[in-house]
């Protein structure tokens, strides 16, 4: 019973912990301009995401390492040290993103300005990760951000023509008044907001902090191979809701309340509280997880003690780099930067580093000294093999996508 | 790699630079940063030190990153350049997928950031002593 129980509570956080303010406004444009047309996109991103956190998890339940302290021993102290500057650069970009995101949230709900909220939300988040255990901050936020079924909810109370959408998703049918460089930015910005690298650090070092062995191996990948799908599915909600709403009364997404204005024409006040809640725990989740992956990234890279499983004054140098990451990003916040727009350099910004993330992981879950009879087999190999390819890709056009097309708006 | 013990051949470059270093309770202490090897009057080569810290990871790094990781070092820690920190090859008491010690982290003289990062900034926050709740 307990063992079910625990079971379902991995599978819950998952899906709840899946969207964070990439995917809620990526999801959102790209719903209210080409309709259900990139859908196909966020299946790829959630079976990549599923593929490589499988595998990195595997390699922390086996060898014990996460995966920074792989792509050190694998790349060697140049090659990973290049790899950290740029891994942690995106990471620290989505950091602000995800804690404008929950300004942006308190904002909404309480209709006091953004920036007014930064300050608090910053020190909220740095005293949640200097004082709360690392399951605390996984499972709470995981739960709560389930709130955002209310899109699923709200998509079904639209009573959308089923059949219209599912056959504008199959045949990728853009609508005419978009350009095909815009549709394809997009399906990289998309790309890169469901498989941000800043997931696998978080994922593999959770491995070390609840001290998985091969034991846990199969509740590891129930929790990825049903929990992302699912999470995958809010993600499509809140594209379809987008695309049933805002496409057909020309409304382009520009911010937050606007992600949430389907859901205030299908359920009214209740499904704006409900979904108000569901942006706040997201953000302030995923705000956590980035915060902590900076601190877990350079500890690894270092050797150094990292870890919630300690004190703070015994993993000093890894909670001083969580300090100095968190002020840094209100201060870059308080410069009145609009955090919708780092949201969107955030996910471009993702996609132009997954190689770096995943090549290393892929070489290491390969690796029998390492991995025993635990190493990759053809399924992995295959998978990891293709999305190699789509990742370099998505990675080489990236930035002559966000160049040529304006960041979308060309 | 089927248990290395320190007196059986292997090869340092795979097996142990760069590798993660635990100390006797499973605490982290540093990288692999470099190794202190010594060629034996039969010819034979071995390892006599892990090398860690930035003093050791500077000349790795190359370049001016390098140079400047290793000169910041060795003013900080007030030792020359050339003289990273040190563990004896004889705390080695295993290498899997990290390299084990027989020695606590606290006995090991390796961590003068970490020491003074704990005592300087984090030790002044309210509960830095205190297990997350």
């Amino acid at each position: 019973m307990k063992k079910i129980l625990s079971l379902a509570l991995g599978i819950l956080t998952a899906i709840g912990g899946f969207v964070d303010i990439g995917d809620l406004v990526t999801n959102a444009q790209v719903g209210s301009r080409f309709g259900m047309s990139l859908a196909w996109v966020v299946v790829l991103g959630v079976i990549g995401i599923g593929v490589f956190s499988e595998m990195s998890g595997r390699v922390v339940a086996v060898s014990g390492r996460p995966t920074f302290d792989v792509i050190r021993e694998r790349l060697g102290p140049r090659a990973a040290m290049a790899n950290l500057v740029g891994s942690v650069a995106v990471t620290l970009l989505t950091y602000i993103a995800e804690i404008g995101g929950v300004a942006l949230a308190l904002e909404l709900g309480t209709s006091v300005y953004e920036y007014f909220w930064v300050p608090f939300t910053a020190a909220a988040i740095w005293f949640v990760l200097w004082r709360a255990k690392f399951n605390i901050i996984e499972n709470a936020f995981g739960l709560l951000g389930l709130a955002l079924i209310v899109f699923s909810v709200a998509l079904w109370q639209l009573g959308p023509d089923w059949s219209q959408m599912l056959s504008n998703a199959v045949t990728a049918d853009k609508p005419d008044a978009e350009a095909w460089p815009t549709y394809f930015y997009y399906a990289v910005a998309l790309f890169g907001a469901a498989m941000t690298p800043y997931e696998v650090f978080f994922f593999s070092s959770g491995g070390v902090e609840e001290k998985w062995s091969p034991s846990f191996l199969p509740t590891m990948r129930a929790n990825v191979l049903i929990g992302f799908p699912l999470g995958g599915l809010l993600s499509l909600s809140i594209a379809g809701c987008a695309a049933v709403t805002l496409l057909p009364a020309g409304v382009s997404v520009d911010t937050l309340g606007q992600v949430a204005l389907p859901v205030v024409f299908a359920l009214g006040k209740i499904g704006l509280a409900i979904a108000i809640l569901g942006f706040f725990a997201a953000t302030f989740g995923a705000a956590c997880e980035t915060g902590l992956a900076v601190g877990y990234s350079v500890g690894q890279y270092f050797g150094w003690q990292w870890g919630k499983f300690f004190r703070p004054r015994e993993a000093a140098r890894f909670h001083a780099v969580i300090l100095v990451s968190t002020v840094l990003a209100g201060l870059v916040l308080l410069t009145t930067v609009d955090p919708i727009m780092v949201t969107e350099f955030s996910v471009v910004f993702s996609a132009l580093a997954l190689p770096l993330t995943y090549l290393p992981i892929l070489i290491v879950a390969n690796d029998r000294d390492y991995m025993g009879r635990h190493h990759n087999k053809w399924l992995a190999n295959t998978l990891g093999s293709i999305y190699l390819v789509i990742v370099l890709v998505a990675s080489i056009a990236a930035l002559p996508l966000m160049i040529w097309t304006k960041m979308g708006t060309a | 790699m089927s248990d290395p013990t320190p007196r059986e051949p292997f090869n340092a470059n795979e097996d142990l630079l760069d590798r993660q270093i635990l100390d006797k309770d499973g605490l982290m202490v540093a990288k692999v940063d470099d190794v202190e090897i010594e060629q034996l009057d039969d010819g034979r080569v071995v390892v006599t030190g892990l090398l860690t810290g930035p003093g050791a990871l500077g000349p790795r790094l190359g370049g001016f990153l390098g140079a400047l990781t290793t000169a910041a070092w060795s003013r900080l820690a007030e030792r020359p350049e050339g003289q990273p920190k040190r563990i004896g090859f004889e705390h080695v008491r295993e290498i899997d997928t990290a390299v084990r010690l027989d020695v606590a982290r606290g006995d090991l003289d390796v961590d003068g950031l970490e020491a003074w990062t704990r005592e300087r900034v984090i030790e002044a926050i309210p509960a830095a002593g205190e297990k997350p709740a």
